[in-house]
């Protein structure tokens, strides 16, 4: 096959490339963008003066509704097996109240203070599974978590996370800020996970994913546990259970 | 110890050859061999098996940078057994990723006698990865080089995962159309 000569070939490029690119390189300080540094701490001050005038206005609370439907779902999705070595959920949104993510089943919203899954936007059956290769599905949480737009090359979709809807559109209107979440690399002291990286909410909370299973190839969605480090504590939240 | 010390006693015949390449560069190799194959077991063979290689390599050969030779037996060894695990149905990990990827970058021959040999395809590859930026190339090396999950990438580059992907599917683009451009078929 012409992608296993190109792999072969690959391995035969100038080792200034190989060496340049080296995993245990020093070059990835070069990479510090002190203009992204500065975006996510605006991206910080919104969410928190947003998040303060909502409190004074009480506007916060969340339709029974949708968590009563959800909550059913949640068990559901527990219930779903797969592989080892099939990437964990990632993190694109997090704060005190919630935390979205998603992987190739659809996007998943956690509410902490209920302890309970609250939205889910499924991918299946829109035939946006691939989150990896030549064509992957691109998963964009705004600034305040309220909306997220996911995308390929053919179709675009916006998630109302509060709502709990997915809409297809032809074309995104207005302005979109993004949330351009932390993370930490891996192997960085202030991880919280061995098995998924360490990402730092819009209130400085470092939360991850972890595995509770015993080993086997085959795990559940019940079987992950989500990690929010609070001051010196980590707390725990099965999400699909 | 200094990489010209080690390979001054892969020469001398000495066994402490292996047991200083080990400790300098076990985690390298190991690192190479596991993004291929995802497997501790098949990843530590591999690596041993590098040692063995390099063994036999040195001399003659006097390898200028040791780490890029020792890397470049690991990943032939690692490739080589993935397509043997695969065969038995066992691959898995970042390989059927990286191989989709590929498949659509490049071009097909439409008769077998317009087939690059394999040199001028390395020429090629050498002056497209010379005419990228050293960002593009880094990663794109770290995707198709070190088979580099695109979650490793966006945490080491500290990058979002989004912007991995599309810097990666940009760069297959250029290459698909230089090689075309070039004539190059594979």
């Amino acid at each position: 096959m012409k992608e296993d000569r190109i792999l072969d070939l690959l391995g035969e490029v100038d080792e200034k490339y190989i060496r340049e690119a080296d995993p245990e390189g020093q070059g990835m300080s070069k990479f510090f963008d002190w203009r992204k540094l500065a975006a996510i701490a605006v991206c910080l001050f919104l969410v928190l003066a947003v998040g303060r005038i909502a409190a004074n206005l009480n506007l916060t609370g969340h339709s029974s509704n949708s968590i009563l439907h959800l909550s059913v779902a949640a068990a559901e999705l527990g219930m779903e097996e797969y592989m080892t070595g099939v990437s964990l959920p990632d993190i694109v949104y997090a704060d005190a109240g919630k935390v979205i993510m998603y992987d190739f089943r659809g996007i998943y919203v956690y509410n902490i203070v209920k302890e309970e899954l609250t939205g889910f936007s499924d991918f299946r059956p829109i035939d946006m599974t691939l989150i990896q290769g030549s064509d992957p599905t691109q998963v964009l949480a705004d600034k305040d978590g309220k909306t997220v737009r996911f995308f390929n090359s053919e179709k675009k979709f916006v998630y109302d996370t509060e709502k709990n809807e997915t809409l297809k559109v032809d074309e995104y209107e207005g302005q979109f800020d993004e949330c351009n979440i932390q993370r930490l690399p891996y192997g960085d002291g202030d991880s919280i996970s061995d098995v998924q990286l360490t990402y730092i909410g819009s209130n400085g909370n470092a939360v991850s994913l972890d595995l509770r299973y015993d080993g086997q190839d085959v795990v559940r969605y019940k079987d992950l546990v989500l990690l929010i480090k609070d001051k010196d504590k980590i707390r725990e939240y099965e999400i699909f259970k | 110890m200094e990489d010209e010390q080690i390979v001054d006693l892969y020469w001398e015949r000495s066994e402490a050859a292996l047991s200083e390449t080990a400790k300098k560069y076990g985690r390298y190799c190991r690192c190479i061999a596991f993004h291929i194959l995802h497997n501790s077991e098949d990843s530590d063979e591999c690596v041993n098996d590098t040692y063995l290689n390099a063994w036999n390599s040195m001399p003659p050969h006097r390898p200028a940078v040791l780490k890029a030779f020792l890397g470049k037996i690991t990943r032939n060894l690692s490739l080589n057994r993935y397509r043997k695990l695969t065969a038995e149905k066992r691959g898995r990990g970042q390989m059927p990723l990286v191989m989709e990827e590929l498949h659509d970058c490049l071009p097909t021959a439409d008769h077998m006698e317009n087939v690059v040999d394999d040199m001028a395809l390395v020429e090629a590859l050498n002056s497209f990865l010379g005419s990228l930026p050293m960002e593009k190339r880094k990663i794109f090396m770290r995707r198709y080089w070190y088979m580099s999950s695109i979650k490793e990438i966006a945490g080491d580059y500290r990058l979002s995962e989004s912007k991995v992907k599309m810097i990666l599917l940009r760069v297959r683009k250029d290459l698909k159309q230089r090689l075309q451009k070039e004539g190059i078929n594979i």
